[in-house]
């Protein structure tokens, strides 16, 4: 018997007139994307490693010079940007797991059959995230306040007599942010819970006939099936941990009190930019921390081959 | 199975809301009590969650309606209130609830504040013999004064009356080990002041 002859549709040259005809559209709707990539993202990019290599400072009217990797060895040298780099690296150990954990868990919650009215919890749990980011700052600011704060009331209420100074002590300072930044779990819950959904029913009713419990189910089918989920969410909150600045900024004004315990590696580079008006050597503390995040989110990338499972990939 | 059962099976399968368990007659099913209990224990969590999660905004929510004073007091309630004053000398003095040396706390007016004692003047016994104690290791010393009238009432309000005058450390020793110190007492924004009394009361202490 021969063999089935397949049609394959004929190759069209790439720059043959009528690929350049089709093509020439799709340039032409993509352009005004195209124009604003470059001229607000890659020309600044560019633009600040370019700065890295000079001597731009706006409070000195020095020359503008060449100075080669000066400003790297200037910041190898620099104790604060190691302090403000160990400090971000301090609340991200503490950050990490509850920006990743908690959403996943109240998602959990949600998702469950037993909760009544899911719905209006998840309302509820997602409202903060509306609430305008100064004002949840201030807000916040203000339930941790050490005297008139309702967690220390009701630290006190509970019979602790001495709570904490939650944003006055250098020891409390990144509970106290990682208090603040429950609010936020609102995005990383919404995501979750799409992603509990995704999970087909039929793999729990497998696992239930094979007698796994509540707990075998999670460990054994839910994680792995959230894993792409739990990966995206890791990789985002690695990502906005190590440019979080925004918070300290608006609390303490940008001073890195107590005892510079907030002197977040970005905020360094903001005040370098923007208070010092250092243009070179902030751009080379920008363009460390684009390297830093990069490396870290490669690492993470790789290790992603190990745990995170994807139904339907070949492996 | 139908279309429309296949349906509901999928979306209030594992993680649904669907009543599996059909009653029959007045007896239920023992899984269905489990469920019960365990959707109640579920749904608690959550509200106690939601509560602490969402205390923040009730907190900023209690602060749009109360005035300035009353935000920058600790201990104030959550409703806009006033502080509760005692008229004395035609003065109103604030009403505040006193840890004493003895453990407990007592609402005292303030007549004469300071940074390590203050003098009080106690609207309950207005009758009793005025004292001026020491407060100096929980104990406290008197002395005499003379009878006035007068009676409680939010700042806002009248004269009042007292006999009593204390003098008592703000913060005995006992107290600070304890974290306790004097907090005003506040009554609801518009109401009348609370504990209305006249009596003959004292002069100064």
């Amino acid at each position: 018997m021969a063999a089935p002859s397949v049609t394959r549709p004929r190759a069209i040259p790439r720059f043959s007139g009528l690929a350049w005809r089709r093509a020439r559209w799709g340039y032409v709707f993509i352009a005004p994307w195209l124009i604003g990539f470059f001229a607000f993202t890659a020309f600044p990019m560019i633009a600040t490693f370019v700065f890295t290599l000079t001597n731009i400072n706006l409070q000195q009217a020095e020359p503008l010079r060449f100075v080669g990797l000066d400003n790297y060895g200037k910041l190898l040298a620099d104790p604060i940007a190691w302090e403000s780099l160990g400090v971000t690296l301090k609340y991200a150990l503490l950050a990490l797991p509850v920006a990743v954990i908690l959403p996943f868990v109240v998602a959990l919650m949600l998702q469950s059959r037993h909760l009544r009215g899911s719905g209006g919890f998840r309302v509820l749990f997602f409202l903060p995230y509306v609430v305008p980011f100064v004002a949840g700052v201030l807000i916040w600011g203000g339930m941790l306040n050490p005297d008139t704060g309702w967690i220390n009331q009701f630290l006190n209420a509970v019979g602790i007599a001495h709570p904490p100074a939650w944003l006055d002590d250098p020891s409390w300072i990144y509970s106290g942010l990682v208090i603040m930044g429950v609010w936020g779990i609102g995005a990383g819950m919404i995501v979750y819970l799409a992603g509990l959904k995704g999970i087909p029913t039929d793999l729990y009713e497998a696992a239930r006939i094979d007698g796994a419990g509540a707990w075998a189910s999670l460990r054994h089918i839910t994680v792995p099936m959230m894993s792409p989920v739990i990966f995206y969410t890791i990789v985002l909150a690695v990502v906005e941990v190590l440019q979080y600045f925004l918070v300290p900024l608006v609390l303490k004004n940008g001073t890195g009190e107590p005892a510079n315990s907030t002197l977040f590696f970005n905020l360094y580079l903001y005040k370098n930019f923007f208070t010092y008006q250092n243009m070179s050597y902030g751009a080379t503390l920008a363009w460390v921390l684009f390297a830093l995040t990069l490396a870290v989110t490669l690492i993470l990338f790789g290790t992603a081959r190990r745990w995170v499972y994807y139904a339907g990939e070949a492996r | 199975m139908t279309a429309v059962s296949r349906q509901r099976a999928g979306i209030f399968g594992r993680f649904g809301r669907g009543r599996s368990a059909v009653r029959s007659g007045g007896s239920r099913p023992p899984r269905e009590r489990g469920d019960r209990s365990r959707s109640f224990l579920v749904t608690l969590i959550a509200v106690v969650a939601v509560a602490a999660f969402l205390s923040p905004l009730l907190r900023s929510f209690s602060y749009a309606l109360k005035s300035t004073d009353q935000i920058t007091q600790a201990g104030t309630p959550l409703y806009p209130a006033d502080p509760v004053t005692f008229s004395y000398q035609g003065k109103d003095l604030p009403l505040l609830v006193v840890p004493l040396p003895d453990g407990s706390s007592k609402p005292l007016a303030l007549f004469e504040p300071g940074r390590k004692q203050s003098t009080f003047v106690d609207p309950d016994h207005p009758e009793a013999a005025p004292s001026r104690g020491s407060g100096r290791g929980g104990r406290s010393r008197t002395s005499g004064s003379s009878p006035r009238t007068g009676r409680t009432s939010r700042r806002s309000g009248t004269s009042s009356t007292s006999r009593g005058c204390s003098s008592i450390r703000s913060r005995s020793r006992s107290s600070r080990r304890s974290g306790r110190s004097s907090r005003a007492r506040w009554s609801p924004t518009g109401s009348p002041g609370s504990d209305s009394r006249a009596a003959t009361c004292c002069s100064p202490c």
